[in-house]
């Protein structure tokens, strides 16, 4: 399998537990009658999930007990409040900034994802369709995809310095094999059999290229377009934390350079929140939805 | 096997022997295509070289001089030792443990709902925050790496493991028990067999991310190691040395993802080969 194809995302959803559930099941733990009064709101899922995000935030207290490193969680809430509302930090002369880091960050991730997506895709295409493209693109994809983040975000600041473009270019190059991987993916998935059909009743090629081609790489371009979402905002930060004077990355340093781990550790939560409600509100409904048709079944449709 | 048309003989052999000096000139070009992109490949790198300056993007022959350079007086045996054995460490670390939480969260729904939060969070925990948090948490030291590398490895091998469990086909193990097996060759020959393959797969893709985060929290926290490396000449601006380090250490871990895990895939998968076929 040394070809494209060969990047999967993580499951997203944890599967349903096992389907064992028959006698078989009972080789697992043990499962107590369902029913039982007392137990059932300890069983109900909302409460245990909650129960979980609980016990995160102990073991977050517990460690800054310990540590006296690790911020606690009323420092870092009170300094997040801080940089939200613009009010000072104390002593120095330093007063709270939220919006510009986030607003600059955001745009430079925003122009690279709008100029690495369509060239992704693109390439994707090529690759999909084309042996001979394949041939020629496919490894050397792979091994700009093997380069790790790290260096990416040196060489970028190497190459351009203190300005805009390092960020953007390494969100261009985080994106581009990511998208491009899965896109292609999605074009070798097609069934022929489909397309030859397609071809023996004369589809005219507007329709081929509609349903067959868009519908058939559409999933697998949606993974590839969600994962390039979160490995571009993850490059960005790399580089915004060694080579930028604005960004979100850049004020975390600032923070963790100045010894004030609170800050640090409070732009890493506006880091997770942001991409957790990126993937939950935009991605994963926009992929949700390029993955429908598949789900129907075909023949008893409608 | 396709149909096999009804002519001549003598056409037969004629038809395939035909068929057969095409398809081995078409092999042949596919293969030229990978050697040609290779090829541009180096050429667009000598152009860049070039264009931005030997400073910046050194030509490839000087890299690779310097690779050579550092892997026979630069320490590059030591370096990698000391990162290989720490990304082991971690790595090993997790496959323990996220192969124990696997199993319960595939065959109980309580620790599901519970661990579902937290394994999410590491997921979309961005890994410089994981390198720098590394730092805070244990300085510079070899454990806080390896316990990093554990860290972000766990997800992707327990959500795999529970996968596979739950993959399972129920009727097989419905029929053993009602032809009286033990548990034991139900484990044995059903739930490991059939759920092997998807705990590699996990396991594989745990690797990349693992090797990735154990370099970058060497970047951060480590006085040793390709990561240490890499970061000391980005720091000096010597991109060569830079370069020189990460090749090296990217070939060596490809080429285990790529050889050695997947021969260790094929192995495991051996059962699917002589049972049904070929299976795609």
């Amino acid at each position: 399998m040394s070809e494209f194809g060969a990047f999967r995302p993580p499951p997203d959803i944890l599967p349903e537990a096992a389907a064992t559930r028959g006698r078989a099941g009972r080789a697992g733990r043990g499962r107590p009658a369902p029913g039982r009064p007392g137990e059932s709101r300890w069983r109900r899922p909302g409460f245990v999930r909650l129960l979980g995000v609980v016990l995160l935030v102990l073991l977050w207290v517990y460690i800054a007990f310990i540590n006296e490193n690790v911020p606690g969680i009323t420092e870092v809430l009170a300094f997040l409040w801080t940089e939200l509302s613009g009010g000072s930090h104390g002593g120095m002369v330093l007063r709270g900034e939220f919006w510009p880091p986030l607003l600059d960050s955001l745009q430079r991730y925003a122009i690279g994802l709008i100029i690495g997506i369509p060239m992704g895709v693109a390439l994707g295409l090529l690759v999909g369709a084309s042996s001979v493209a394949r041939g020629l693109l496919n490894d050397t994809t792979l091994a700009l995809l093997g380069l790790p983040t790290v260096v990416w975000a040196f060489l970028a600041f190497l190459w351009f310095g203190l300005t805009d473009s390092g960020p953007i270019i390494a969100v261009v190059l985080t994106v581009v094999p990511f998208v491009a991987v899965n896109v292609s993916a999605g074009v070798r998935s097609i069934d022929r059999g489909l397309v030859e059909m397609s071809r023996s009743f004369r589809v005219p090629w507007p329709r081929l290229t509609g349903t067959l081609l868009l519908g058939g790489t559409l999933p697998s371009a949606c993974t590839g377009i969600r994962l390039a979402f979160t490995a571009g905002w993850n490059s960005l930060l790399i580089v915004e934390w060694f080579g930028a004077t604005s960004g979100v990355g850049w004020r975390a340093r600032f923070w963790y350079d100045a010894l004030r781990y609170p800050g640090f550790v409070a732009w890493v939560l506006v880091y997770v929140v942001l991409i957790v409600l990126l993937d939950r509100l935009m991605l994963r409904p926009l992929e949700r939805r390029a993955f429908r048709w598949s789900e129907r079944p075909v023949l008893v449709a409608r | 096997m396709s149909a096999v048309p009804s002519v001549a003989p003598d056409a037969i052999s004629q038809l395939s022997a035909q068929e057969l000096r095409r398809s081995v000139w078409r092999r042949w070009g596919l293969r030229s295509t990978v050697v040609i992109g290779w090829v541009v490949f180096v050429g667009v790198w000598y152009l860049f070289s070039s264009f931005l300056g030997q400073a910046l993007l050194p030509p490839l022959h000087t890299v690779v001089n310097r690779a050579w350079e550092l892997i026979t007086e630069g320490g590059f045996g030591s370096n990698l030792i000391s990162s290989v054995t720490r990304l082991v460490g971690g790595f090993l670390l997790a496959l323990v443990a996220g192969t124990g939480v696997g199993l319960l969260i595939a065959y109980n729904d309580w620790w599901r709902n519970l661990l579902q939060g937290p394994l999410q969070l590491i997921i979309s925990l961005p890994t410089i925050s994981l390198a720098v948090m590394t730092l805070i948490l244990f300085g510079i030291s070899p454990l806080g790496p390896v316990l990093m590398t554990m860290l972000v490895a766990i997800p992707y091998i327990t959500m795999n493991v529970a996968q596979g469990i739950t993959g399972v086909d129920r009727k097989l193990i419905v029929m053993s028990e009602a032809f009286g097996r033990t548990r034991r060759q139900i484990v044995k020959d059903i739930l490991v067999p059939s759920s092997i393959l998807s705990t590699l797969g996990g396991a594989r893709l745990a690797f990349a991310v693992a090797w990735r985060m154990e370099l970058l929290a060497e970047v951060f926290a480590s006085s040793q190691g390709i990561g240490f490396q890499i970061r000391r000449s980005f720091e000096s601006y010597d991109t060569q040395a830079m370069l020189a380090w990460t090749v090296l250490f990217v070939a060596v871990m490809l080429l285990f993802e790529n050889f050695v895990l997947r021969r260790i895939d094929r192995w495991a998968g051996r059962w699917r080969m002589q049972d049904w076929g070929a299976n795609p």
